[in-house]
Order: structure tokens, then sequence, then C-alpha cells
């Protein structure tokens, strides 16, 4: 009775396995795994302090398209990449630089030369002690390759004066010299010299640092294995924001590449992950109320919407001006962040946080939520209904979500507004093209000094502006932040006045955490360092 | 017979032809690159025609069509330019993990089908009857990432019986394999019951109308028997034809619960390229699927002869 249908199970068996059959011998390629430690693996003993040892399983939303840290802005790239490599200098938690790889640094009076005395002893991942040669070669290749070396250290170059001490000769002063090799993206991450020998067009072929955890396996599209490094050199002074002790204090970290949010929020609900990082705001709520789990918010990014300044429409200065008058912000962030712990209001590039950068110039023109001027300015700018073309992405919810609103702000004063929606990369490359459109909308990660945004050099359809050009490069060539605080605020009050873009404001990022772990920080993106899991 | 698969195998080669232009172009036209992706959000347009450049991504797409053709021609799919490795290794890693999901699904979905469908027409016009056909309208036409959502709901976050996605090969051992396996594969087991648990059924009661069937039932014969024995064997015709059919939706949907699940298939490396703009990755595995399709069909032409000796598949 039951037999043949048995037999017909068998068969169809049977033909997967034809299927597989005809695939030449491919499950032999099948790499085994290194261990399997899906939430299962054995903790360890418990010191005085707290646990150590154990593993941190990260649902973690993107797989980096390489662990290259010169060569890619992608937050992914960033956030494994900084476990895994140290920099000369790195940020503490108020953003100022401070000393990590180099013992000490002198600058000199002409601002020329950057001189840094390494630390001794420091250790790679494959056993080699870090001396200037690696710092030389890492340093040139980062000037050549990445997108801040291209931008602001043209004709730059690092030299060995002995073993333990560098010189970074530039061509010009530059203010921000020590922010950016501080920088986490793209991190100028010294890597050992062989390494970068080895290297081609698409980049490092094997991912070796000094950081406090080494690459064990990376599983394609699966997940990335750290390993703690037992031989890593820490710095003795007190932890501070990406500086002083860095220590291991997990065996383990998996990145788990969990594209789908829903099954890193189930993930970090039965226990399975940790970490679930890029929590939306709207299931934040989910983890509020779970007693096993914990919000973490930090810095995100800042938002607004970019006009087309050079094509179209928008080369009209008052068109914009108008689309930013009737901007009513708390509106927009509400709808888009649901509650005011998950942004910051504010009309400034950078958050108040940062002091040095922090400018409140033109801030009267923020927010004005003003319908009557907005129509005036219309009628200024001779706008004769024109169909006024918004294009976003829902791969950023965020971005489409202030999109909607502000087709509806711009519908209310009588302006005919199409929104296109791409996925992602079709976005970029539409934007690129510089014409077609007229309003996006766009977050960029967050930074400390608001020279850092990249959208001043690459921002699709950013006004071309002499004056605007002029008070970058006073930026860049002033003695010290002091000293450039007139044109900080000069450029803030430029933005305010001439409507490139139209700030928002600043996003928070949602991360949830087991109530297991302690000692969980974001400095410009997550660190694991000096995180405890206490499960 | 003999004569028959080379006929078939033969057949290919036109169909692979057309799937590779049609692959290629779709591909080329969408906007989108993987130097723009490799640089990251925040790269500029310089950066990224520069790498374009490298790629060799700024020549005309008739010189790219044809350097790709060439190379298809001498079994060589391309390199994948995220994954640093050959197009085929890339693809033949991702088989296994698949093939699992699909004989699992396939399993789970054959039994429920052939057990609800013979429940449905041994309850026939019972309420039981009527719910089998709502089952199998709601389970083809639920999102196969809503079911799998709630299966993840109620298994793994609410009873923690099954992991929430991740994968683990056989070589970890073959409950470990399964264990991950299981919630995927269920739910596209449930949605390829839906699709055969209709055939079944109707399959079954056309079947029982003819005289052979009258004749048994006059001589005695059980009713089990009548169904199990006589009946099933001629019914199975049109639901191995649903069968292989739907193992193209298999595919497709390993394609969603992959990236759902997390679970380094094929239909996830496909997935993943498109959204990293993978291009030769995007183009070898369409390719490779295709011919995987094809020659489950022919096995399942194949297993027609078995089923029902009537079926000369020379003849054809």
């Amino acid at each position: 009775m039951m037999r043949k249908h048995t037999k017909l199970v068998l068969m169809m068996i049977l033909a997967f396995l034809l299927l597989a059959g005809c695939a030449s011998g491919g499950e032999g390629k099948q790499s085994t795994q290194a261990s399997s430690t899906t939430g299962e693996t054995p903790v360890q003993q418990t010191s005085a302090e707290g646990k150590t040892g154990g593993a941190l399983n990260i649902g973690y939303p993107t797989q980096p398209v390489t662990l290259d840290a010169h060569v890619s802005s992608n937050t992914a790239v960033k956030d494994i990449s900084r476990e895994i490599y140290e920099q000369l200098v790195t940020l503490d938690k108020d953003a100022q630089v401070i000393p990590l790889l180099a013992e000490s640094y002198e600058i000199s009076d002409d601002k020329l030369s950057y001189t840094f005395h390494l630390r001794q002893g420091v250790k790679f991942h494959n056993g080699k002690e870090l001396q200037a040669e690696d710092v030389v070669a890492s340093l040139n290749r980062w000037i050549k390759l990445s997108s801040h070396g291209k931008a602001n250290f043209v004709g730059a170059e690092a030299k060995e004066t002995d073993p333990y001490t560098v010189v970074l000769q530039l061509k010009t002063p530059f203010l921000l010299t020590l922010q950016l090799l501080a920088d986490p993206i793209p991190a100028a991450a010294i890597y050992p010299k062989e390494v970068v020998d080895e290297a081609d067009d698409k980049g490092i072929k094997s991912f070796i640092g000094t950081g406090p955890f080494q690459l064990e396996e990376w599983k394609q599209d699966q997940y990335i294995h750290l390993k703690k490094y037992d031989d890593y050199s820490a710095r003795t002074e007190p932890s501070d924001g990406a500086g002083g002790k860095k220590e291991a204090l997990v065996d383990d970290l998996y990145f788990r590449f969990v594209t789908d949010e829903s099954t890193r929020l189930a993930g970090i609900t039965s226990g399975e992950y940790d970490i679930a990082l890029n929590i939306s705001v709207d299931n934040e709520q989910q983890i509020a109320d779970n007693p096993d789990l914990q919000t973490f918010l930090s810095p995100g990014g800042m938002i607004g919407y970019f006009y087309n300044s050079n094509d179209g429409l928008f080369k009209n200065v008052k068109l914009r001006q108008a689309v930013n008058a009737i901007q009513n912000v708390d509106d927009i962030l509400t709808s888009a962040f649901r509650d005011p712990q998950f942004y910051v209001k504010t009309s400034s590039l950078v958050l108040p946080e940062y002091p040095n950068w922090y400018s409140e110039a033109g801030k009267e023109s923020y927010s004005q939520a003003n319908a009557d001027k907005a129509k005036q300015l219309l009628q200024e700018a001779g706008y004769n209904g024109e169909e006024i073309k918004i294009f976003t992405t829902r791969d950023y919810v965020d971005q489409y979500n202030v999109a909607v609103v502000l087709q509806q702000e711009l519908e209310s004063i009588g302006v005919k507004v199409k929104l296109d929606v791409y996925d992602w990369p079709t976005l970029q490359e539409k934007l690129g093209t510089g014409t077609g459109w007229d309003i996006y909308p766009m977050s960029y990660a967050f930074r400390p000094t608001f020279y850092q945004y990249a959208f001043w050099g690459g921002g699709a359809g950013l006004l071309k502006s002499e004056k605007l050009s002029d008070l970058l490069q006073g930026i860049r060539t002033s003695d010290s932040v002091e000293a450039a605080r007139p044109l900080i605020d000069e450029l803030q009050q430029f933005v305010w006045t001439e409507v490139p873009f139209s700030q928002i404001g600043h996003t928070k990022q949602v991360t949830a955490l087991s109530k297991n772990i302690s000692g969980f920080q974001n400095i410009l993106g997550p660190i694991f360092w000096n995180t405890t899991n206490n499960k | 017979m003999g004569g028959y698969i080379v006929r078939r195998l033969l057949s290919l080669i036109p169909v692979l032809f057309v799937v590779a232009i049609v692959v290629f172009s779709i591909i080329h036209v969408t906007p989108g690159d993987p130097a723009a992706i490799l640089l990251g959000e925040e790269a500029t347009k310089a950066d990224i025609d520069e790498l374009r450049s490298k790629l060799g991504l700024d020549r005309p797409i008739y010189e790219q069509f044809g350097i790709w053709l060439l190379g298809l021609l001498s079994g060589n799919l391309g390199e994948s330019i995220f994954l640093d490795k050959p197009v085929t290794e890339a693809f033949f890693e991702r088989l296994a993990p698949t093939l699992s999901l699909a004989i699992i699904a396939q399993v789970i979905g054959v039994f429920l089908a052939l057990f609800l469908g013979i429940t449905a027409v041994k309850r026939r016009g019972t309420i039981v009857d009527q719910s089998v056909m709502g089952f199998s309208m709601l389970g083809i036409s639920i999102p196969s990432f809503l079911l799998g959502s709630l299966l993840v709901m109620l298994f793994s976050v609410k009873l923690r019986w099954l992991p929430v996605a991740g994968y683990q090969p056989l070589s970890e051992g073959l409950w470990q394999h399964i264990k991950y396996l299981l919630l995927p594969g269920t739910v596209l087991g449930i949605i390829q019951a839906a699709l055969i648990t209709r055939m079944t059924r109707s399959s079954i009661l056309d079947v029982m109308s003819g005289n052979f069937i009258k004749t048994a039932k006059a001589k005695g014969v059980k009713e089990k028997t009548i169904v199990y024995t006589h009946a099933l064997r001629v019914a199975f015709i049109p639901i191995l034809t649903v069968i292989g059919e739907s193992f193209g939706g298999l595919v497709t949907g390993a394609a969603v619960i992959e990236t759902l699940f997390n679970i380094p298939g094929v239909g996830q490396l496909i997935v993943n390229s498109i959204s990293r703009r993978d291009y030769s990755v995007i183009q070898g595995s369409v390719l490779l699927v295709t011919v995987a399709y094809v020659f489950v069909n022919l096995i399942v032409d194949l297993l027609y002869g078995l089923v029902d000796p009537r079926v000369r598949l020379s003849k054809k």
C-alpha cells in the first residue's frame, strides 16, 4: 500500500541527487566550518570583574563588500574592519584626536610635517612587529586610494625616518589632517607592508591588522567570524571613546548577515543574537517592552533634502528657498522617526555635543513652516505648475518617509510633485547623471566635523559655487579650529541662505542588546572590544 | 529512450542562448553598478568611473557580451567581483544548501499534499473537504515571507524549538543540518503542498469514477486498497506533472526563503548578487538554474514511464 508511495518519494529524492550529480561534485567544495557556535558556545570562567570569554553573536544587516578599509566608505566595511585594523590616531568620546598606534606626534610650525613616533612591540596578527615601513606603505596607499586621500592629501607622502618614526609630509597645510587620519571611514588602517605590496585593483588579499580581534573566517553571505587576538598590545590609558585601553573580553565575534529586520528582531528576542543592529524606530517599542533586552541609542547621521542646484528648475535659488520655507521639521521628523528620542532637531550640521563645529548661524531659515512665504517665493521664482521630481528609495525607510512628507507639504501649496521610488543602486546611478530629478532626501553618516561630509565633494547636484569652495578652502588651511570659527559660521549661514540642501535634523541609530551585554559603545559606529557577554 | 534524452538535452542549447541574451540585457539596462557599491555610500562619481574602467565596465555592451559569450563557450562563466572566485565555484558551493532545502520542502510538500488530497476525496462534500480546498487556496496566495515570519514567531521566538535563521552543513551532523532547514523547508513545503493538493484531489476523483474502480468495489475490495493501490497509481501522472512544474516555484520561493532565513543557497546568492550588481554571478547562476530546471523536468518525464508503463517516451 504505502510501499509504492515511499518508492515515489525515493524517486523524487533521487531526482534531486541526480541534479546534484550534474553539479560535478560541487558539494565537495563546501568548506567545512571552523566551529559550530550558533548560540551554543560554552561559557568560560567568570573573573572577579565580570565574565570574560564566550562569544558575541551580532545580527548585522549587510555583508561588507570588502575588508579593505582604505577603498570603501561602506558602513559594514567600517564596522567590521575597525575590530581588525588600527590607525595611528583615533577619536576619544568627544571626537578629539588621541594617539593609538602612535606613541606621540608633533606638528611642524609650518603645519606641513606631521611626525609620528610609533609604539614599540605592537604585533600584527601574523606575529610581525609593527614598524615604520608598514605605516609608510599603508598611509601612502590610503592617500592614493581613499576618498579622503584623493580629496585632501594630493601630493602628500609618508616617509620613514627610522624604524619607529614616520613623517607625513603635506603639500599644503590642512587643518583636519589628524581628524581624517583618525576617521573610521575610510580608515587610514595600518596593514603590514607585504599586504600592501600584494594588493591589486580589487584590494588587499589578506586581512591582517593589529586590532584586538583577528579574522578567523569569512563565510560569504553568512557570517564573518573574528577571534580574540591573544598577543594584542593594548594601550595603558583608561578606555576613552575608540581609544585608550582596548580589550577583547569575548573570545569570538560573529557578524551574522541578516538582511531582513524581522529576522534580526526574532533572533535577538529568541536569544540567538546578543546584539542586533539597525533596528527601525517603529520596532524599538518591541525591544523596550522586552525585559530581556535593552535599547542603545547613538548618533545616526544628518538627514536633509538635497536639491539639483546645477540643472533644471532648482538652479533658481528662489525655488530652493521656497521649498525650504514650507518645511515643518517637527512634522517631517515625527513622521519618519515617531518620537523625539529618536532624532535631534537642530539646524546645525554638527551635533551640539561637538561645540568646535556646532553653529546656529542661519537657524531662522530652519523649519519655517511658512506657506505664505513659500508661495511668495514660488511666484518670485516664476514657478508655473511644472512637475517637480523627488527621487527616493525604500531601501532606506527614513529617506522614503521624509520624501513622502515633503511631497504632501509641497502639494498643499499647489506645487505639482512626482515621487519616483527606486532601489538604492538605481537611485545612485540616476542621481549621478545630474539630470532628470529635482530633489532627493539623503542621510549621511554622522561626522564630528562638517568638513568630513562627503557631499561637499561628491553630492549629486550639489550647488557649484565659488563662495562655497572658498569657504571650504579657508577652513582647510586655517591654523586652528579657533581661527576657522568665523568661516564655520559663515559656511553654515551660506547653507541656509543659498540652500544647496535643507537639513531636517540628525537621526539616532537604534541597537538592540541582550540584557547580558555590558560595556558596548558606539563611537561613529558600534565597537565590540571592551564588551562583555555575561550569558 | 536514449535518443529521447539526447534530443531533450540538445534542445537545451537554444534555450540557454536565449536566456543568456535576455539575462545579460536585463542586467545591463538596470541602473546601478558594482563599482559604486564596492566604493560605498559616499563615493564620488570620479572614483566610481575610475573603478568602472579598471573592471572593464566602461566598454561597449556588445563587447562585454562578446567577451562573456566567448568565455561561456569555453565553459568559463567568469569571475565574481565581490566573492573573488570563479562563478562556477561560487554557484556549486551554494548548491548543497539549496538542494537540501528543496528535498526537505518537496518531501514535506508531497506527503502533505497526498494526505490532504486523499482525505478530501474520502470525505468528499464534507466540511473536511471544504477545509482542505480552503487550505490550498490560502497556501497558494499567502506570501512566503509572511508564512515564514509567522512560523519563526511561533517555533523560534515563542517555543524556542528551532533556530531563527542560519545554516549548518551536513558535516556538522544530520540533526544540526535538518534543524536549521526545518522551518524554511516547512514554509516552502506548505506552499508546494497547496499547489499539489488540488491536483491530487481532482485527479483521484477523476479516476474513482472509472470502470475499473467500480469493478473493484463490486468485488468487495476495501476502500483503502482501492484508493491507495488502484486509484493513486493512475492518478499520479498529472500529480507528477504538477510536482515537476512546481520545481520552478521551489527555486523562486527559495530565493525569498533563503534570504529570509539567511541560508547560503543559490537563491540567496542570486538575490545578493542582484543587490550588489555582481554581473557575472547573476548571469552564470541564472544559466545554471535554467539547466537544472530542464533537467528536473526531464527526470519527471522519465518517471512517468515508471509510474505508468503505458507512457512510451521513445514515441514522443
